[in-house]
């Protein structure tokens, strides 16, 4: 019998010691994750309480200083490039290794092989998009034009590899413990994979849309409804600049004939709504000191770990401190002792879509004018956790990878459209970002922009020389007007992009004569610049409000260039309501409520700050009616672009019969006066019930910005109900889910004053005291002192670690 | 008595052995405590069991304490049991099964091998 208990017992306790280390379902293994040695109890130290004097860093040519600021911003000072990048690799892997990596294999579409089949689909869309593609070929381009970056981009890879090597059960971030994978090596490709990334992010286009509704409404209509001009049109380009070059030329179809397909499909993730920046400079004719000041603000997703790591990076040559990429190399946005620059997403349309037509059901040639071209095929491998490896084929023809074919979303039409994007070309923007790191005035800024290619952005600089520009910066194809608004024939080489916009030709202007650069994704020129211009997402709004306050701001402080990135002046709404109130069939509401709401929002100055209620009102109300105005084209059930706020509000003002806004599907005939009163009465039930509900109605109670985890599930990671104001379409565009990422304003004078902040913090460990430190200042407008530090510097020091070389 | 000392014995050696290999380490050396001081199926229950129990929450509570991090309160929502508290007594239950087996095993061990002695009531020639 002794012998039954022991071998029961002993089978017991080897099953408890094998299962707990196993995960059970989609839970993690529970012993790893809980036993306090190893487990996330580990990960509650923060960086400083794991602070080393002295750490051995193989590769290093001589010693490298790292100084953390009381911030936990680390300065890096190093003799030289290839050690600077070295250590600016283990830095950014010791606070941000999770996120860089997880970013990569989210661009690389590998999500799967870390959660299993549920991420499957994302995965094959993101390879069918060819990012991963995109980004061999920008490594193979670095090899065979700039082979004398790839040291400083490998030294960085090193210096990220070091640092995972060093990591034992208890230092993994916790992220790894819990979704129970270890990080991999780090290399040259993924730096380059993460700008193609950031691509990604910030570009769309709405050709399917486009090309529905023009099947739909017809050519004529659509003109009016999207003209490729607004009225205000006030460009990132000052509207007066002469250009002084002859343009480019290339054939213009003697007809054009589009794909006279309807299409039902979904199209293709577009960037988040929010996604767009500001940023400005002042010449220093128009500043107190007589210093140029620059801004800068990103509005991109709210993430936690955040998407920028803030930096020091310094060597004998140069000294530039600003927002980092983890994972790519230098900084993205920020100053050195000369310059300063940032940047703004160049909304212009750089993906387009060609029907393929191929010969046979092998799917290897398709038509092309009177030939058969060869097709070829991409074996994607999809590493899926806990199932077999899934193998998808991707056809790419000359104009790029054929997205939705018969294996992939089959059930809906036979597209077969190939998408053309400049993210397919190789280009090698990491150059960009070091030159510009290294610059000294404005020949440099315009020297290191010559490499970049994609995502296209508004470059604003100002210099200690006392210059302001603006350079709108992108590999652009040559369009004729049209061109690429609407899917296109593959097999017609009419419809091909010709030629490219020489960089020289990119619109730009240096010290204008307005004494301000600004820009807030808005469209880049005015009619008279000699080339097409066309994207659906041009702002109306933002760039507007900051012109006006450029133009009449006058002897101007950094205080009021904080203050102008943290306006909450809401133009949309100051421009929508008197309408919509001038609309509404009667002022004298029986309903208590509806009084009380309707005199709140006559009241209201138009400011979207945290503590008013009218910005709720409004922002209800205006949603409703938008819907109301274009429900017949939602009835369509096809997926179209409908007009944007400023072409509706503007409709609604002007012709308020317009034919448009009578829903053929009804008997009445319907005006924007209908559509107005009805979303009236709806937005005070609707309020009603929300104040039933939740209570206070205030602006920040009722948008709820939250600053979510990369993993979503991980809800308790993010930072929910930020109590702060603005919103889309608002200078500090903080929405719900979107908003400024990273806030910076350097005074170019002597010294360099500088100020920076994000919303979030440096560590990436959520169990850091660093991790979401930032926050409360951000959301109140506060900055963080960004000023260059010496290396001897030894005021607000968190602490110092050597870095020697390994002997 | 031999609850209590196998109880402190199994946390000492928990708390030495696990952090310099791992959990199933400290599951040997606590298997290894039972053969030698075969307490008693009892005591090597739950002397071994609270004995890692307490090992383990001693550290995370020290962790905890020392740090001031709510890391805690952020894994008891991920776990949807919503609070630190809670994670602590999850980490205190994985502790204790796998310390109470492992101290039971080591006893019934000793049990099966132990040598009975055949001449307790034989008494004088």
């Amino acid at each position: 019998m002794k012998y039954f208990w022991f071998i029961l017992v002993l089978l017991i306790t080897l099953s408890l010691g094998y299962f707990a280390s196993k995960p059970l379902g989609p839970a993690p293994p529970l012993a790893p994750l809980l036993d306090p040695n190893v487990g996330f109890w580990q990960n509650m130290y923060s960086e400083d309480d794991l602070a080393a004097e002295n750490l051995e860093l193989a590769g290093l040519n001589s010693p490298v200083k790292v100084v953390y600021d009381e911030n936990l911003i680390p300065h890096i000072f190093a003799d030289n490039d290839e050690d600077l990048y070295r250590a600016q690799g283990y830095v950014t892997a010791k606070h941000r290794l999770w996120q860089m990596e997880f970013q990569t294999m989210a661009a690389a579409g590998r999500i799967s092989e870390i959660v299993g089949p549920v991420a499957l689909e994302l995965d094959r869309m993101t390879r069918r998009k060819g990012l991963a593609y995109g980004a061999e070929l920008g490594y193979e381009f670095v090899q065979e034009n700039h082979p004398e970056m790839l040291p400083l981009i490998d030294a960085f890879a090193d210096g990220v590899n070091q640092y995972v090597e060093s990591l034992n059960d208890a230092s993994l971030p916790v992220e790894y413990k819990i979704l129970n994978y270890r990080p991999e090596k780090w290399s040259a490709y993924k730096s380059l994979l993460l700008l193609k990334y950031m691509s990604d992010m910030l570009m769309g286009d709405r050709d399917l849309q486009y090309s529905n509704l023009r099947k739909i409404i017809g050519q004529e209509k659509l003109d009016v409804l999207f003209p490729e001009f607004p009225e205000e049109n006030d460009p990132v380009i000052e509207a007066d600049r002469v250009w002084d070059f002859t343009p480019v030329s290339i054939d213009v179809p003697d007809s054009l004939n589009y794909p006279n397909d309807a299409l039902t499909i979904d199209p293709l993730p577009q960037p988040e709504d929010g996604v767009g920046s500001n940023n400005w400079a002042v010449s220093g004719s128009k500043t107190q000191s007589g210093n140029p000041i620059l801004a800068n603000d990103p509005h991109l997703s709210l993430n936690l770990p955040s998407l920028w790591y803030s930096m020091q990076l310094t060597t004998p040559e140069f000294s530039v401190k600003g927002a980092t990429l983890p994972g790519a190399l230098g900084v993205i946005s920020g100053f050195n002792e000369n310059i300063a620059w940032g940047v703004t997403n160049a909304t212009k349309d750089a993906r387009d879509w060609y029907k393929i037509t191929f010969e046979d059901e092998s799917r290897s040639s398709y038509r092309y004018g009177d030939e058969w071209r060869k097709s070829s095929f991409r074996i994607e491998e999809i590493k899926v956790k806990g199932e077999e490896t899934f193998i998808d084929t991707v056809v790419y023809t000359h104009y790029g990878p054929v997205v939705y074919d018969k294996s992939f979303r089959s059930d809906r039409q036979d597209v077969n459209f190939s998408l053309k994007w400049t993210v397919h070309m190789g280009s090698n923007e990491q150059l960009t970002f070091l030159k510009m790191n290294k610059a000294k005035n404005h020949q440099d800024y315009m020297a290191a922009l010559d490499h970049y290619t994609a995502p296209a952005q508004n470059f604003v600089f100002a210099s200690r020389e006392g210059d302001i520009a603006m350079r709108i910066q992108g590999k652009f194809p040559v369009k004729w007007e049209g061109q690429g608004k609407f899917f296109m024939d593959g097999a017609d080489p009419q419809m091909e992009w010709q030629a490219y916009i020489p960089n020289e030709h990119n619109p730009s202007t240096l010290n204008p004569e307005r004494g301000f650069v600004s820009s807030a994704n808005q469209h880049p020129v005015d009619p008279s610049y000699p080339y097409y211009v066309f994207d659906n997402s041009y702002e109306h709004y933002r760039n507007r409000r900051l012109n006006g306050e450029l133009r009449r701001l006058n002897s101007i402080t950094v205080e009021e260039m904080k203050a102008l990135q943290f306006d909450d002046y809401y133009l949309h709404a100051a421009e929508a309501l008197p309408v919509m109130i001038e609309l509404l069939e009667t002022q004298d509401f029986q309903d208590e409520k509806a009084s009380k709401y309707l005199q709140e929002l006559k009241d209201w100055d138009f400011y979207a700050d945290p503590n008013q209620k009218a910005p709720t009102l409004f922002y209800n109300w205006w949603g409703k009616t938008y819907d109301q105005l274009w429900k017949e084209w939602e009835d369509w059930d096809v997926p179209v672009v409908r007009p944007n706020y400023y072409q509706t509000v503007k409709l609604m003002r002007e012709n308020p019969g317009s034919e448009f806004f009578d829903n053929k599907m009804t008997d009445e005939v319907e005006t924007a006066k209908t559509h107005v009163n009805k979303a009236f009465e709806e937005m005070v039930a609707d309020m009603k019930e929300w104040e039933n509900e939740e209570g206070d109605y205030a602006w920040a109670n009722y948008k709820r910005t939250s600053i979510q985890h990369l993993v979503p599930q991980f809800e308790s990671f993010s930072v929910k109900n930020v109590y702060t104001g603005g919103g889309s379409g608002i200078l500090n565009a903080t929405s719900s889910r979107a908003g400024a990422s990273w806030r910076m304003v350097v005074e170019l004078g002597e010294p360099i004053k500088a100020f920076g902040i994000y919303p979030g913090g440096q560590s990436g460990n959520p169990g850091s005291k660093y991790y979401d430190n930032f926050i409360s200042k951000w959301a109140i407008g506060e900055y963080l002192n960004f000023d260059l530090r010496g290396s001897n510097q030894t005021e607000n020091i968190l602490f110092e670690t050597n870095l020697t070389p390994k002997r | 008595m031999k609850f209590i000392a196998f109880l402190i014995l199994s946390l000492v050696l928990v708390l030495l052995v696990n952090g310099a290999t791992s959990y199933i380490g400290a599951m040997a050396a606590v298997i290894v405590l039972g053969t030698l001081i075969h307490p008693g199926s009892f005591a090597a229950f739950f002397g071994g069991g609270f004995g890692m129990a307490l090992a383990w929450t001693s550290l995370a509570l020290y962790l905890k304490f020392s740090t001031g991090s709510d890391l805690p309160e952020k894994m008891g929502e991920l776990f949807g049991v919503n609070s630190a508290l809670a994670i602590l007594l999850i980490t205190a239950v994985i502790g204790f099964v796998l310390g109470a087996f492992s101290g039971l095993s080591g006893h019934l061990f000793w049990k099966m091998i132990r040598k009975k002695p055949n001449n307790i009531y034989r008494g004088n020639p």
